[in-house]
């Protein structure tokens, strides 16, 4: 297919509550664009809302959800995808993002991104799932791969294969999310590089970084710690791959201060400048 | 794995032993790996829970909220779309489970509304010269709609008190049951949640138009309550205070009396 990927927004940051002021100081701040966890404003007004028009106003925003649970045997919740909706419309998202998992069944949330089994079966079901909500959304949905800690012993292809064949089904473009690439390496013990080369170039619009952490054996996907220089290495060969993508460090627990976010943003910035360099 | 109803039933065995909390001790790999999901699914979700109440998490101390907490998520699976709403029953909950410190339960109703009206939709407020403009005659058929922010609560003990102790941090006054009810208004300005309590004359009138009534009804069950040629003044200067504290978000003239 065209590569038809949206420009890069070049480098940004998950927009979380600690920093909002921060982001909104009056001197320049060195984000690109911002990500928002789309739950945290869905059908909600006052404070949350406000914050997020006033970043909207200085910034790109990208919506990015933990609910859909495409994969889950459950039905589609459509109530919450017209929602969704209303909500990039309302503030203008660049695109909007979620995750290759299940969150529950039978009506049950987990509130957890668990991994589906890669089979033929589920790739059917969740790529006519992914057609029916870009339906509704009214626009290409990114979809991220995630974490994971067990694997099912029915998988009939590899995690990369099964995201390919995915997107070229239901049309979707994909959010790598470096980090979990790398955890799941380690955890499962695949190469992260063969990972990375088997994904569509032209499909990639965005990229996540992140930090994790170690439990015996087994990394955890934490959200809590700096960028490993494992996971940079990974990042340097997906700027290699996939060329300029909007890119952008999560950290969800253990928030520094956004200056040294700012910092780790640099070093994606000069890992992907000394990439192009190397390749122009 | 090779139908829909196969990948049902391998979500429904694995969600049942996150739910049942595996335990991590074992030393089979799989059974450590699923166990990781289990202990993340309840970390995160006493820790949403913590975040719905931070109040209440303070006044009953660490220890005694993270038992509570165990309890109500085992009887209370979340089904809410946004962690957010993992503890839409904890009150309901707390009051049949901790039936003898009923304050506990009104606690995290009174907590729970209050984070309600801090993130309830937005909606247009009603300025008061609109209503000041309605002619004499209309304003007994006049109806009203409140905020989404706007609720009511009838509480039988002092919990508002003991979540305003905790909030300021001083030391919180016994737990104790009223001898007569006590009537709240919970509701947002601008950007903050709000709450006072009403007497039990502004109650009725108040409840006489949040149900639905027209200002002439809520006259009527005030002149009920206590009869006196200043109902109507009296009504018209509650009605000038819900406006002016953003309660109210548009009113209409009902037809049909």
């Amino acid at each position: 297919m065209n590569d038809d990927r949206a420009p890069s927004l070049g480098f940004g940051l998950g927009a979380r509550p600690v920093h909002y002021e921060s982001l909104l100081d009056e001197g320049r701040v060195a984000v690109d664009w911002l990500e928002a966890l789309t739950e945290n404003y869905l059908g909600l007004g006052g404070q949350p809302l406000r914050f997020l028009e006033r970043l909207r106003e200085r910034y790109p925003i990208v919506l990015h959800g933990v609910s859909l649970s495409i994969g889950s045997a459950d039905p589609l919740n459509i109530e919450y995808l017209r929602d969704v909706r209303a909500l990039a419309d309302r503030i203008e998202a660049s695109w909007i993002s979620d995750h290759l998992c299940w969150t529950g069944v039978d009506g049950i949330n987990l509130h957890d991104l668990l991994p589906v089994p890669f089979t033929e079966t589920a790739l059917a079901h969740i790529a006519s799932r992914i057609s029916q909500t870009q339906e509704i959304l009214g626009r290409q949905l990114l979809i991220e791969n995630v974490s994971s800690y067990v694997e099912f012993d029915a998988a009939d292809m590899p995690e990369q294969e099964f995201l390919a064949e995915l997107a070229r089904r239901s049309d979707c473009l994909l959010l790598l999310d470096v980090n979990n690439v790398y955890v799941s390496s380690v955890n499962h013990g695949f190469e992260p590089r063969a990972y990375l080369n088997g994904l569509p170039s032209e499909r990639v619009q965005q990229i996540h970084l992140a930090g994790h952490s170690r439990q015996g054996a087994l990394l955890i996907d934490t959200h809590d710690a700096p960028i490993c220089e494992a996971v940079w290495d990974l990042y340097a060969h997906a700027v290699d791959r996939f060329g300029s993508v909007s890119t952008m460090i999560e950290r969800d627990d253990n928030i520094p201060a956004l200056g040294d976010l700012l910092d780790e943003l640099d070093h994606a910035r000069a890992i992907a400048a000394s990439i192009r360099s190397k390749a122009a | 794995m090779s139908s829909a109803t196969d990948l049902l039933e391998l979500q429904r065995a694995f969600q049942e032993r996150v739910l049942g909390g595996d335990p991590i001790e074992s030393n089979r790999g799989q059974d450590i790996r699923i166990g990781i999901y289990a202990n993340a699914y309840r970390l995160r979700l006493l820790e949403a829970l913590a975040h719905n109440f931070p109040m209440l998490e303070q006044y009953l101390h660490g220890d005694e909220f993270v038992r509570i907490g165990r309890d109500y998520l085992a009887d209370h699976p979340s089904t809410a779309i946004s962690v957010r709403d993992v503890g839409a029953q904890l009150a309901d909950w707390l009051s049949d489970h901790c039936a003898g410190e009923p304050w506990l339960g009104e606690f995290a109703r009174f907590e729970w509304a209050l984070a309600n009206a801090f993130d309830a939709r937005d909606s247009e407020v009603l300025p008061l010269e609109r209503v000041s403009a309605i002619a004499a005659d209309d304003w007994a058929r006049m109806t009203f709609a409140f905020t989404p922010a706007t609720q009511r609560l009838t509480l039988h003990t002092n919990a508002p008190q003991l979540y305003r102790a905790v909030a300021h941090d001083e030391v919180a006054p016994r737990a104790h049951e009223l001898d007569t009810s006590c009537e709240w208004l919970i509701w947002r300005r601008e950007t903050a949640a709000q709450y006072r309590s009403l007497t039990e004359l502004e109650a009725l009138a108040f409840d006489a138009l949040f149900n639905g009534g027209t200002f002439g009804d809520a006259c009527e069950v005030m002149f009920d309550h206590s009869a006196g040629d200043q109902i109507a003044v009296h009504a018209a200067a509650f009605l000038k205070r819900w406006l002016e504290d953003e309660l109210i978000a548009a009113h209409a003239i009902d037809s049909r009396s």
